[in-house]
């Protein structure tokens, strides 16, 4: 079953609310490495983006998605921000026109936006960021997928090499972004990003599980 | 020049650094934009801020570089590079440096006309210099020259006080930069290494010197002797600070506030505050009237010398009242500034001081007239309120002109054959009557406002003037070719070939569209889209009745009244009145026009009347005030224009309205004058449109109910301005506040056409905003009926309006409303105007 505009949509939905109630976990865990406001500026970023929504909502999946992204940079205030916004936008440019996502789509559209991170942030793996989580999570997919794994269980492995990725940052010492000031006394923590990328994945994940019940 | 963008997560830093490398610009006027801060004030950093800050830039600048502070900030300034138009992208970098010491440089090198490239350099340098001089630096070890390498050293001792730091290091570092030698300056004295004469952090990191140290300057390349040469004569020349510190003593006192002053560079750009659009080139011309030679004399008979002094006394007056007659005709505005000097001819304190110091010392008039005055001058400076302060330049002028009719010497202006641009301290309108101005192709003055009289009079005359330039402009000397930009306040001190190519193009362009504006004067002020407004002048008698009709005014939206009453002693009777209404009206023909009651008072007093003082003149007794306390002077104006309008279009219009109550008691007032001509058996207008002006905040929020009770609405937005903005229109140090580009006078101004609207009558603007070509478009957008401004700038409104459809300008006006600051709000406009002027000049 093709994932379509209004799954899309009813995703940008379900990471808001996932946010939402994640935003204290977040921003605590920022707080003991950063800026403390993670949380915060994701939770803002995902409620400018439900504003933004219903004005694209009929459109391709491609301008859905750069919406989201427009949105998340403009208002999100963090490094989150661009990050995420350039994540999204690549990823919009990768649908555009699109309005059905096969696997194999949504594998590249990943790719994409984990592209635009990499262009953006200039981060390597194992700097301590959400890279850490993506990378793993889109190498687990693409593999899954073409052992001829459908949508729903890629995503399964997907999110659980992000899980394990989010969980390898907590020994690293952090390259890159604010954390990365602190030197070894970023050791011990787990990096906020990539348990906010975490998160986003394994929305996917919950969602295809739905759809297929 | 190269404009900078300064983007961090904490607004306080970002305009911290912004005051800081402003600091190393030596003057220069780089333009600097922070954009710190979410949108909300937080930490953290706005695309949307970095955006503005960098359309801003790019506006002022021909290139831009940005520095960011951290991760995110570096990354949401790509972001917005990166949402630039390709051509604008070109012309951006962002600079991979340390925040601070990176703008600082840059700044530096900026304002030593260092390229995109050469400044980015600088910002990029600065970082590794950080470090440099932690480290002990290694020993100067002057490299053996090239053999076809030009090299020149020189030894020179730092004269000035303040020694080689902060602003002489910015200007010794501005000057190198203008070299394509390489550069390095060492401190003998205290036996540091060489540093890059060319970086600022670099000579303020090694190379500073105290007074009486000696430095080595060594310059290798093409222009390495000039080079040389050059920066010994700056440091010998103390970087200017020495003739500001030894200012001739016998100067000093004649102007005791004026501020040090530098001598112009060839290539500087000098501010000041834009007070007639226009663009001009041509050579400096300094204005000063020559002060009669004063010899003090021993005189046989007192009393005779007195009655000499009497019938100068008299002559001065009269000469006063026929040049105040002479300019009311053009400026009712202007003409007030000889008030206070006739008063003071007539002051009996002065006479009789003046009387006594002829009969007591046995000395001639000349001499008592430089002794008393001298000493109310004095005085008068010495006043606490900056507005008597002023009056001090009256004085004098009031002195000369007697010392000029002692002496029989005419002042003669002599002006050159060439057009020249204009310079003074400031004008008096006694000044200009005595000037041709057919000579003159701008203005520019170091004191006054953008609402003083030398601004409304070139306004007038469409001439561009600069205003509040300082005494910069003063030391520039006769001949100094200048390239002068009114609508931006610039003077550009012998500009080069490029500055003036730049200049010419865009007044050949002005000039164009000028020409197509004239050209098209008789049609419509219609939109794209077929939506109609009115374009009318604002005007202050017959003359410019007329010059209104010449430039296609389709009416007058404010005819002001005051010319009647304010220069002279006696009150206008309701004859003399309904002649000059109807005179008015006839040249005016069918066209509409709008005669606003008296607004005098307050900073405009009636010699006529015994007036108590206002402390606050702008908050005082003024306009409708004043009519309320003075019912009969009111009747007698309401009355002559009742009588002047039948066969005519005329209109009532109320002034400086607050209340309801003033509304009610003024239509009331009109009732009673008609019922009082109608019983005289006297012919008048039955039905008049009544209106008042929205000018205070006070009738803006209240603009519903008020809608209820007139015929019309017209926003005076100069005052709703001074008012909203709690800023005095005099106050030069205020001028960033007053702008009504404001989104609080804005809102304001959008409420008001929404109540007229609503209640189904028409809504006007007669300020200076109805003839800004940025203004323009935004007022059109809200819905303004009625653009009323000075007749000059009447045919570029109408062409500008008829470039627009009102859905664009709808659009703009909601764009408008949604921003949040008035440096916003002027930017987005600016780029508006460039476009559509852009697209006027295509021929369409």
């Amino acid at each position: 079953m093709p994932i379509t505009t209004s799954d899309v949509s009813e995703y940008l939905r379900k990471v808001a609310e996932v946010l939402a109630e994640n935003k204290e976990y977040l921003t605590e865990l920022d707080s003991a490495i950063g800026d403390a406001d993670h949380g915060i500026n994701m939770d803002r970023g995902f409620q400018n983006v439900l504003r933004k929504l219903p004005a694209v909502e009929d459109k391709d999946i491609g301008t859905i998605l750069k919406t989201a992204g427009m949105a998340l940079v403009s208002s999100v205030g963090g490094a989150s921000g661009p990050l995420y916004g350039t994540a999204f936008m690549q990823a919009g440019m990768a649908a555009a026109g699109k309005r059905e996502l096969a696997a194999e789509d949504l594998l590249a559209i990943l790719e994409a936006a984990l592209k635009g991170v990499l262009m953006r942030g200039r981060a390597n793996l194992g700097d301590k960021t959400m890279v850490d989580a993506l990378t793993p999570a889109i190498d687990a997919m693409r593999e899954a997928l073409e052992n001829g794994a459908d949508l729903t269980e890629a995503l399964d492995k997907a999110t659980a090499a992000a899980e394990e990725g989010m969980k390898a940052t907590i020994p690293l010492i952090a390259k890159k972004g604010r954390a990365s000031y602190l030197g070894e006394r970023s050791i011990g923590h787990q990096d906020p990003g990539a348990t906010s990328s975490y998160l986003l994945i394994r929305t996917m994940a919950e969602m295809a599980h739905a759809k297929q019940a | 020049m190269i404009a900078l963008v300064l983007v961090s997560h904490s607004r306080q830093l970002a305009e911290g650094v912004r005051e800081l490398a402003a600091q190393m610009t030596g003057g220069q006027p780089v333009p600097i934009f922070a954009a710190g801060g979410t949108d909300e004030g937080t930490i953290g950093t706005s695309l949307d801020k970095i955006m503005q800050a960098l359309d801003q830039a790019l506006e002022a600048g021909e290139a831009a570089v940005i520095l960011a502070d951290l991760g995110s900030a570096v990354m949401t300034a790509q972001m917005a590079v990166e949402f630039l138009p390709p051509e604008a992208q070109q012309r951006v970098r962002l600079a991979d440096a340390p925040f601070v010491e990176g703008a600082i440089s840059a700044a530096a090198t900026a304002a030593g006309g260092g390229d995109l490239t050469a400044v980015v350099e600088a910002a990029r340098q600065a970082g590794a210099l950080a470090k440099l001089y932690e480290e002990s630096a290694p020993p100067a070890s002057a490299e053996p020259p090239a053999a076809d390498e030009a090299v020149a050293q020189t030894e020179v001792t730092i004269v000035n006080p303040t020694g080689l730091h902060a602003r002489p290091a910015a200007s010794f570092v501005q000057a190198a930069t203008g070299f394509q030698a390489e550069i390095t300056v060492e401190n003998l004295s205290k036996g540091r290494p060489p540093a890059n004469a060319k970086s600022v952090m670099a000579v303020l990191g090694q190379a500073t010197a105290e007074q009486g140290e000696r430095i080595r300057i060594t310059a290798r390349g093409p222009d390495a002797q000039a080079a040389v040469e050059a920066l010994r004569a700056l440091v010998e020349s103390g970087f200017g600070e020495l003739e500001e510190a030894t200012g001739t003593p016998q100067a000093a006192p004649a102007q005791p506030d004026a501020e040090p002053t530098e001598a112009a560079q060839p290539g500087q750009t000098l501010r000041g505050i834009p007070a007639a659009e226009g663009i001009a080139i041509a050579p400096a011309w300094q204005f000063a009237v020559a002060r009669p030679r004063v010899e003090k004399r021993r005189i046989a008979e007192p009393e005779a010398e007195i009655a000499r002094l009497r019938e100068a006394i008299a002559r001065a007056k009269q000469a006063l009242e026929k040049l105040q007659a002479d300019v009311a005709r053009d400026d009712a505005e202007a003409a007030r500034i000889f008030e206070f000097q006739r008063t003071v001819l007539d002051d009996p304190a002065i006479l009789a001081a003046l009387e006594e110091s002829i009969r007591r010392e046995a000395i001639n008039a000349e001499a008592a007239v430089e002794e008393v005055f001298g000493e109310w001058q004095a005085r008068f400076r010495a006043m606490e309120s900056p507005l008597l302060r002023l009056r001090a330049a009256d004085i004098e002028d009031v002195s000369l002109r007697l010392l000029r009719e002692l002496s029989g010497e005419e002042a003669a202006v002599a002006l050159p054959d060439e057009p020249v641009i204009l310079i003074a301290r400031d004008l008096t309108p006694s000044d200009i009557a005595q000037i041709d101005m057919a000579r003159i192709k701008a203005i520019c003055t170091a004191g006054g406002g953008a609402t003083s009289h030398v601004a409304i009079l070139s306004r007038t005359r469409g001439l561009p003037a600069v205003v509040g330039l300082g005494e910069a402009i003063l030391a520039v000397p006769t001949g100094t070719p200048l390239a002068v930009d009114g609508g931006r306040g610039l003077v550009v001190v012998e500009p080069s070939a490029e500055v003036i190519e730049g200049y010419r193009r865009r007044a050949e362009r002005r000039e164009r569209l000028r020409s197509i504006a004239l050209q098209t004067r008789e049609a419509a002020a219609e939109t794209t889209d077929g939506h109609r407004v009115m374009v009318a002048a604002n005007i202050g008698g017959v003359e410019s009745a007329r010059e209104a009709v010449a430039m296609g005014a389709e009416g007058v939206g404010l005819l002001r009244t005051e010319f009647l009453y304010l220069d002279r002693e006696t009150l206008p009777d309701e004859e003399e009145q309904v002649a000059i209404y109807r005179a008015i009206a006839e040249v005016m023909g069918q066209r509409p026009v709008i005669v606003r009651t008296m607004d005098v008072g307050g900073d405009k007093p009636l010699p006529a009347i015994e007036q108590p003082p206002d402390k606050n003149p702008a908050l005082g007794v003024r306009a409708i005030r004043l009519s309320r306390l003075y019912p009969d002077l009111f009747l007698t104006q309401l009355r002559a224009i009742l009588r002047a309008a039948p066969g005519h279009n005329l209109q009532i219009m109320f002034p400086l309205i607050t209340t309801l109550d003033e509304v009610r008691w003024a239509k009331a007032m009109v009732a009673e004058a008609k019922a009082a001509l109608a019983a005289e058996g006297l012919a008048c207008a039955d039905d008049l449109p009544l209106g008042i002006m929205i000018e205070t905040p006070a009738a803006a929020m209240k603009a519903e109910e008020l809608a209820h009770e007139v015929d019309f609405f017209s926003i005076g937005s100069n005052d709703l301005t001074q008012y909203t903005m709690a800023s005095d229109r005099e106050n030069e140090h205020l001028r960033d506040l007053l702008t009504p580009l404001d989104p609080a006078v804005i809102r304001l101004i959008a409420r008001t056409i929404e109540a007229g609207h609503a209640a189904s009558i028409p809504v006007g603007l007669c300020g200076e905003m109805a003839g800004n070509r940025l203004a323009v478009p935004l007022l059109l957008g809200l819905g303004l009926d009625e653009f009323s401004m000075t007749a000059q700038s009447i045919p570029l409104t109408r062409q500008l309006i008829r470039a627009l459809s009102q859905e664009e300008a709808r659009s703009i006006a909601a764009r408008v409303l949604s921003l949040t600051t008035a440096q916003e709000v002027e930017s987005y406009l600016r780029n508006i105007a460039a476009e559509v002027e852009t697209r006027l000049e295509a021929g369409r």
